[in-house]
């Protein structure tokens, strides 16, 4: 077995995370609070109501309370000057191998909310697909571009 | 003799006509179906008058428009360099430089067949399906010379095949022969015999349905509740379920027989021939194609074997390409449609060298579970309760098991395998589908495990390639673990760095850490 890969992302990006999830939540949180009017003004048997509400309540804190920090623990990657390995996926557990010569390009993005908290993402092109590794803080992932961008600059028969 | 800008050949002009005609068309008639479809209005006769009207105006405004285009359109080749002007409203100019042609393709519809004409195509990196350049007319002789005067200036890209590859070329025709002289070489083709069977298998799905028809017709018609026979008595019902039984096979034939036919006008006077660093592929009767494969820009090779030519042991062989007009809609282009099995090999030992299959490896028993889990859970979610509320819904338990019959055989055709230098992964969809994929062509590696696998030991691998996206990735699911992850080794420690200046300079620099 390989071992993983040796970088965690930058830990903001659990408030991020529950930040979006926060808004992913309010869809739930509405159903809930919709379930439990309905229960409450008598239009559905209450205890059906109450369980449904609860239920959907659940779900709303699951998705910002726990999912963001089990991707969190769940997200590494490591770049070698041979291949960038990345290791990641709450449910479906992926482990991501891309040569370093198959390599196109790399970017760097923020959205306005990763931009609010200082971090970058990091987007590995190859000829098949994309890449990206999420939330890292501005100044680790530009320079991880740049690194990747260096290391990249390698020929073998391309693409 | 292309030193001065050139017109094509007159015909070009139905080249560009062709092009409006078919958009004219659907958005008159669209319009006409709108009309017609105000019901009783006296005004409609009027719609149906402009509507024809409208349509002969832009009939003729298409021949128009396509002679004002054909004029427009000059090519020349300038000191090497191709020059093309084209474009009425938006002109276009474009300069293309023999070295970024990545290939040279003609196509023919059947006006043009007759008047010995061909559109030459003419394809660069990363444009996708779309061609560079279109020269709509010129005669099969001019696109001869013309291939031959943009290839004379192209700098040939050094291919990093295997040694298997010269020793190909030295066998072939082609080697002696040199780049600059008659470009033919090893060529396979299709006998009448092989075009018929070709025809013959191209669609297995009519078959079975013509098949299976009188069964399922048999007992829609006997047992759902409110059919016909209920009514109408044991002889009315006989009639209704033969009548039933004769239209699906009659409709199942037609579609059989349409299809072969399709498929028979594809692949008429096929052919594919192995020149220097290209496969050519030529066919078709009423539109003839001639498509040229660069070698090193094959990213992997494709046995397929559909299910009626794998009951009969035949297997086509496609390649996956980077940035190439595939000219086919399911992915891959076809450089052979049916082999035996030792053929193909000795065809891709010539046409495509360096991939030699290697021996495939199955899936665990542990496996097979997955694979009918994964294919009746969502079927059986669903019906289970369809078939405890409605009548006769048990019926539908049928789709399930189909599913999980289907599943076994997935199981049982699923397989990888691996030499020093290519990856074979072997899946079933409809067909069989065996990828060999050589390791330097591959962009990246996944491993990825759900719950239920972690706990059997077992894990999907997926290898993207360079290629049209909706193919560009290959999966085997629910692999031996260890075997994946010897796969993420194997792809990792395969590589041969070429450093180049700018890696050092960046470590001086301190960038790399």
């Amino acid at each position: 077995m390989r071992p993983d890969p040796s970088e965690r992302i930058d830990g903001r990006a659990v408030t991020v995370w529950r930040i979006a999830g926060a808004v992913g939540a309010l869809v739930p949180a509405i159903c809930a609070g919709v379930l439990g009017g309905l229960a409450i003004a008598g239009f559905i048997s209450a205890p059906l109501g109450i369980a449904g509400a609860v239920a959907l309540m659940v779900l709303g804190i699951v998705m910002v309370a726990v999912i963001p920090k089990v991707r969190w623990i769940r997200w590494r990657y490591e770049v070698s000057e041979d291949e960038i390995y990345l290791r990641h996926g709450l449910w479906i557990r992926t482990r991501t191998l891309v040569p370093m010569t198959r390599v196109q390009h790399v970017d760097t993005k923020a959205g306005p909310l990763l931009r609010a908290f200082g971090l970058s993402s990091v987007t590995v092109a190859t000829a098949g697909g994309e890449h990206e590794i999420p939330a890292l803080s501005d100044e680790v992932a530009d320079r991880l571009r740049d690194r990747i961008a260096v290391l990249a600059r390698v020929t073998e028969d391309v693409v | 003799m292309w030193s001065e800008p050139r017109r094509t050949h007159p015909a070009g002009v139905l080249f560009y006509t062709l092009r409006h005609v078919g958009a004219v068309f659907t958005s008159t008639l669209g319009f006409l179906f709108a009309v017609v479809s105000v019901r009783a209005d006296p005004r409609v006769g009027f719609g149906v008058l402009f509507a024809v009207v409208a349509l002969i105006l832009a009939a003729v405004g298409s021949v128009v428009l396509g002679l004002l285009q054909w004029r427009r359109f000059t090519f020349m080749i300038d000191d090497g360099t191709l020059r093309v002007e084209q474009g009425l409203v938006i002109r276009k100019s474009t300069r293309l430089t023999p070295e970024r042609i990545q290939s040279i393709d003609t196509k023919a519809n059947i006006v043009f067949r007759i008047l010995g004409l061909v559109t030459v195509d003419i394809h660069t990196a990363g444009r996708g399906q779309a061609p560079e350049v279109s020269i709509p007319a010129l005669t099969e002789e001019e696109a001869r010379d013309l291939a031959e005067a943009l290839r004379a200036r192209r700098v040939t890209v050094s291919v990093s095949m295997p040694a298997t590859m010269e020793d190909v070329s030295a066998d072939g025709e082609s080697a002696e022969a040199g780049a600059m002289s008659p470009r033919t070489g090893p060529t396979w083709s299709l006998s009448a015999t092989e075009l018929a069977i070709v025809s013959a298998t191209s669609n297995g799905g009519p078959l079975v349905m013509a098949a299976l028809g009188p069964v399922i017709a048999a007992t829609a018609t006997a047992v759902l509740p409110g059919s016909p026979v209920v009514g109408a008595g044991a002889v009315g019902g006989f009639v209704v379920v033969g009548m039933a039984v004769l239209g699906l096979v009659s409709l199942s034939v037609f579609a059989w027989l349409t299809g072969g036919v399709a498929t028979a006008l594809r692949y008429w006077d096929f052919a594919t021939t192995r020149t220097d660093g290209e496969v050519r592929v030529e066919q078709g009767l009423l539109q003839r194609n001639t498509r040229n494969v660069p070698l090193d820009r094959v990213q992997a090779v494709r046995l397929i074997e559909g299910p009626l030519r794998q009951m009969i042991g035949r297997v086509t062989v496609g390649v996956d390409s980077a940035g190439i007009a595939t000219g086919s809609e399911f992915g891959p282009t076809v450089l052979h449609p049916m082999l035996t099995k030792p053929e193909a090999r000795r065809f891709c030992d010539l046409m495509v060298p360096g991939h030699d299959a290697p021996s495939l490896v199955p899936l665990p028993e542990r496996s097979r579970r997955r694979y009918v889990i994964r294919a009746v859970a969502l079927p059986l979610l669903v019906f289970v309760p369809v078939a405890v509320l409605v009548p006769f819904g048990w019926l539908l338990l049928l789709l399930p098991m189909g599913a999980a019959g289907w599943a076994l055989l997935a199981f049982a055709d699923a397989a990888w395998g691996r030499n020093d230098d290519v990856l074979a992964m072997r899946w079933r969809s409809v067909g069989r589908t065996t990828a060999l994929v050589r390791r330097a062509r591959i962009q990246s590696i996944a491993v990825s495990q759900h719950p239920l696998q972690r706990i059997a030991g077992l894990a999907s691998v997926s290898v993207r390639v360079a290629a049209s996206p909706a193919t560009a990735v290959f999966t085997i699911r629910h692999m031996e673990q260890t075997d994946a992850e010897t796969l993420l080794d194997w792809v990792s420690h395969g590589r041969r760095r070429v450093p180049v200046q700018g890696r050092r300079a960046g470590r001086e620099h301190g960038i790399v850490t």
